[in-house]
């Protein structure tokens, strides 16, 4: 898993479309919420050169699950690494998407530095 | 005579170029430490976001907070940092070794840190296998 090359580039999830959080936040801040979850949204944060870029869709709409989905297997294929957290707080690397998934966090492949 | 006038109509162009100049210069300068601060700032939320409440005390306290190996049981202390920052632990706290692996990519300090713990706590050997060593 951890082994090797710089992923490629993300077919059709550019940088622009990574980082999107201030974009989130805004959006989040119009609601007067702290986070996705107290909209009972679902997060996968990738992180990128802005720190983080977030995405967030309601887990309830079969289209958002599905873009979800194609996002978790796009960057799963070119070398991110998945990490979900269960309730109880403990980190659980995964290789499949998880549609019950709160946040779902992806870092690219590591190296040796 | 029209040299001397050349000079009396060139020298507030280029007073006014210069302080142009100046301006832009210190715009760029405010925009830059700006993005660096915020991307900063934004790794380290995440990595808050992300630690146990006991790893999240001792970085608030000391900026390096330590995990668990989960094939080994081995202690880790990842110290704030984006390379060669990650140290074995013996049994009185003493770093014993030093391991360097990285993400891909240009990634924040709080970044590095987050997806150091994560691999060190899920996948400690294949983490161990593409990492550099170092003496400490």
């Amino acid at each position: 898993m951890f082994e090797g090359l710089e992923p490629p580039a993300v077919a059709g999830l550019g940088s622009r479309q990574l980082g999107t959080a201030p974009w989130h936040e805004r959006c989040l801040e119009q609601f007067g919420a702290e986070n996705p979850k107290e909209l009972g949204m679902a997060t996968q944060i990738v992180m990128d050169h802005t720190g983080d870029g977030r995405h967030c869709f309601d887990p309830d709409d079969p289209a958002a699950l599905s873009k979800a989905e194609e996002r978790f297997e796009a960057l799963t294929s070119v070398g991110f690494t998945a990490a979900v957290r269960t309730a109880a707080g403990e980190v659980t690397v995964t290789r499949s998407f998880d549609p019950a998934a709160e946040e779902t966090l992806f870092f690219p492949r590591l190296v040796g530095g | 005579m029209i040299a001397q006038q050349l000079l009396t109509v060139t020298r507030p162009i280029g007073r006014i170029l210069a302080e142009w100049a100046c301006k832009v210069r210190a715009l760029c300068d405010r925009h830059r430490e700006f993005f660096e601060d915020t991307r900063e700032a934004r790794g380290i939320k995440l990595l808050r976001e992300w630690l146990s409440p006991e790893q999240l005390a001792q970085f608030d306290a000391k900026r390096y907070f330590d995990v668990i190996g989960s094939d080994s049981g081995k202690r880790y202390r990842i110290r704030y940092g984006s390379a060669t920052n990650v140290y074995e632990i013996d049994g009185d706290g003493r770093s014993t070794v030093g391991w360097c692996f990285v993400p891909t990519g240009y990634l924040v300090a709080g970044d590095v840190m987050l997806a150091q713990k994560i691999a060190l706590e899920t996948h400690e050997f294949r983490a161990l296998a593409v990492a550099n060593r170092f003496p400490v």
